[in-house]
């Protein structure tokens, strides 16, 4: 009881009492989520409007005669002729680590019923991009896990790729997959003591989506043990498109602050397309002239300003990095579409999936040929380069070789042969969803097949061999792997102790 | 939302000409353009109308405002008031005194779309939005 008296007794000494000045206006109209103010002569554009019963707004059309604000609160509680006072700040969330294994809304506020968040700093959800001099080049590697994207599309730290394709297709999966490996990998380097160790915090701006999704994939983080490096920030379909236009800027913050703060995070944009949308309902209510597709013309502003924010920082700004993973729905793996190619332009790459592949059963369904990673080899630990180098060549050359075989009845040896390593490494790559593999297994595995340890495996096997390799790896082969992962590399003796741990798994096989 | 350039670039014209010498709205002078407007309707009357009322408004709120305060009767506060936010603005600011028995102590001041306020209410609204 006491305590409640001094924090009261406490806030009036600190209550200032000067005369306040601020600026007012008059609601005019009301639709839509949208309130269009007579007056607020001194409002800011992106500033927080104060409405009654503690709605709030964001000033986003600034005209001669009325202010178009976008409403984030429960717009019942108002009508035409309240009053709408400006507030001098731009919109805030709270930011640190106290928002981890939370899930919060577009504004910060949470949802999860945990009591509130624990955290006294907040960031601006609009801030500019870190200009050339501070930034870095990419060069650690994030592990996604995937063997599929961490051989032929290896992502950096501070990167930004795009995941792109159409409905049902796995796109989430990656994202969460890549979220599942960070834990897992955090645990590890926590686990082992070493002080050089930098874990990748995560993000994962839900936008559009539907509630069961995002609950689903709540329990996946939860079920995991991922949950506890994982910020979830949801505006879900039902939301209002506001919520919907602001989350990702929001998530954006609080991945900042673990930037600035010379951490590494990891945000996930999922989806960029709802929020493209979520946009246009907003632009189309306030009246915006539209462009192609009726999206407003600073569509591509849209996003571009939110993935700039995205980077490494070099050493004298604390050496952080943001990476992120915009997800794009496709329509008909149609890539030429407006906000697909807008994103495709703003980002270092995209893993572009097929329906097709997925329908096949090659899951993850990573289209070799569009899928591209512009940082490449440099975010690729020595080991993996060495073995992974030619990966993505073998493969798209078994793609064109495959389709051009159906024709040809006979073919040569070296035609054969390439058709037979394509369809092994094809195999190799399928990998069930939420089942990441730690890099240094990846490693070992794909050492084995460039050593043609997997040559006399019929096809269909390759699946069950693979597993059981991976198997044996992590019983038997702890010491050759523990070596690749605290080495990063490949050294001769290495090879040796990994090709006698091979033979070793070669005749258990047998 | 969609601009009507020419009705407002119209509207602000006759608001000029609805200015006496010291930048005051003159009733006159606007019953004038109204009834040239009636007499000579156009397709673009009613916006046109409808910019002139909004800029109107605006214009004499640079020089008229409200002054609430919990007792309405005029005392030197109010005139000191007065004073001193003429001179700040530059020019001569009528003040319409109001009762507002919700402030409980202060006074709370609107012009235009600025509001001065230093009552006892926005005190405790202050410290009940600090406690929440």
């Amino acid at each position: 009881m006491s305590s409640i008296t001094d924090l009261i007794r406490k806030e009036i000494e600190n209550l200032s009492t000067d005369a306040t000045r601020t600026n007012v206006g008059t609601i005019a109209t009301l639709a839509d989520g949208v309130a269009r103010v007579e007056g607020l002569s001194k409002v800011m554009y992106n500033e927080m409007v104060e409405f009654p019963n503690n709605v709030l707004g964001i000033a986003l059309n600034l005209e001669e005669d009325s202010v178009g604000c976008v409403l984030l609160g429960e717009t019942s509680l108002l009508k035409e002729g309240d009053e709408a006072r400006t507030t001098g700040k731009l919109l805030s969330v709270p930011v640190g680590k106290g928002l981890l294994g939370r899930v919060v809304d577009a504004v910060g506020r949470p949802i999860d019923e945990k009591g509130p968040i624990d955290s006294d700093i907040t960031y601006p959800v609009e801030r500019i991009a870190p200009g050339i001099i501070p930034r870095k080049s990419v060069t650690q590697p994030l592990q996604t896990g995937i063997m599929a994207v961490d051989s032929m599309i290896p992502i950096g730290r501070g990167q930004r790729e795009l995941i792109i394709g159409d409905r049902s297709t796995g796109k989430t999966t990656i994202a969460i997959d890549t979220i599942i490996n960070q834990a897992k990998i955090n645990k590890k380097g926590i686990e082992s003591g070493d002080a050089d160790f930098r874990p990748v915090y995560c993000i994962y701006v839900a936008v559009g989506q539907k509630n069961s999704n995002v609950a689903r994939t709540i329990k996946v983080f939860e079920e995991t043990g991922a949950m506890e490096y994982v910020t979830i920030v949801s505006a879900p379909a039902a939301d209002n498109p506001a919520n919907q236009y602001l989350a990702p800027y929001a998530g954006c913050a609080m991945g900042e602050w673990f930037m600035e703060n010379g951490m590494d995070a990891l945000i996930v944009y999922d989806d960029l397309s709802k929020h493209a949308v979520a946009y246009r309902q907003i632009s189309l209510i306030l009246k915006r002239p539209s462009g192609r597709e009726a999206y407003p013309g600073d569509v591509f502003y849209l996003h571009s300003r939110l993935l700039e924010r995205s980077a490494r920082l070099n050493e004298d700004n604390g050496n952080g990095s943001l990476t992120a993973l915009p997800i794009i729905e496709t329509q008909m793996g149609d890539v030429s579409g407006y906000i697909p190619t807008n994103v495709i332009s703003i980002t270092d790459g995209q893993i572009f999936l097929e329906t097709d592949l997925f329908n096949k059963g090659i899951r993850p369904a990573v289209s070799v040929g569009l899928s591209v990673s512009r940082v490449g080899s440099a975010a690729q630990i020595k080991a993996y380069k060495k073995v992974a180098g030619k990966v993505k060549l073998e493969l798209a050359q078994f793609r064109e070789l495959a389709a051009f075989s159906q024709f040809e009845s006979d073919l040569d040896a070296a035609t054969k042969a390439r058709l037979d390593r394509g369809a092994r490494i094809v195999e190799l790559f399928k990998q069930n969803a939420f089942n990441p593999v730690a890099v240094e297994i990846q490693t070992s595995v794909m050492w084995a097949v460039q050593n043609n340890f997997f040559d006399s495996i019929e096809v269909s096997n390759i699946a069950s061999s693979v597993d059981s390799l991976k198997e044996y790896l992590l019983t038997q082969g702890t010491e050759v792997c523990e070596e690749i992962y605290k080495t990063g590399k490949l050294e001769k003796e290495t090879e040796e102790k990994l090709r006698s741990a091979l033979e070793d798994w070669k005749r258990t096989q047998s | 939302m969609l601009k009507d350039s020419k009705s407002l670039k119209i509207a602000k014209c006759l608001v000029e000409l609805s200015l006496n010498e010291e930048g005051r709205v003159e009733p006159e002078k606007i019953n004038q353009i109204l009834t040239e407007l009636k007499n000579e309707p156009t397709r673009r009357s009613l916006p046109i109308l409808r910019k002139f009322l909004t800029l109107i408004k605006q214009q004499i709120n640079t020089y008229e405002g409200s002054l609430e305060k919990f007792d309405s009767n005029a005392d030197s506060s109010s005139n000191l008031i007065s004073d001193n936010i003429s001179q700040a603005r530059g020019k001569k600011i009528n003040l319409v005194i109001k009762e507002n028995k919700s402030l409980i102590a202060g006074f709370r001041m609107r012009i235009g779309d600025d509001v001065y306020e230093d009552s006892i209410a926005s005190r405790i609204a202050r410290l009940k939005k600090s406690l929440t």
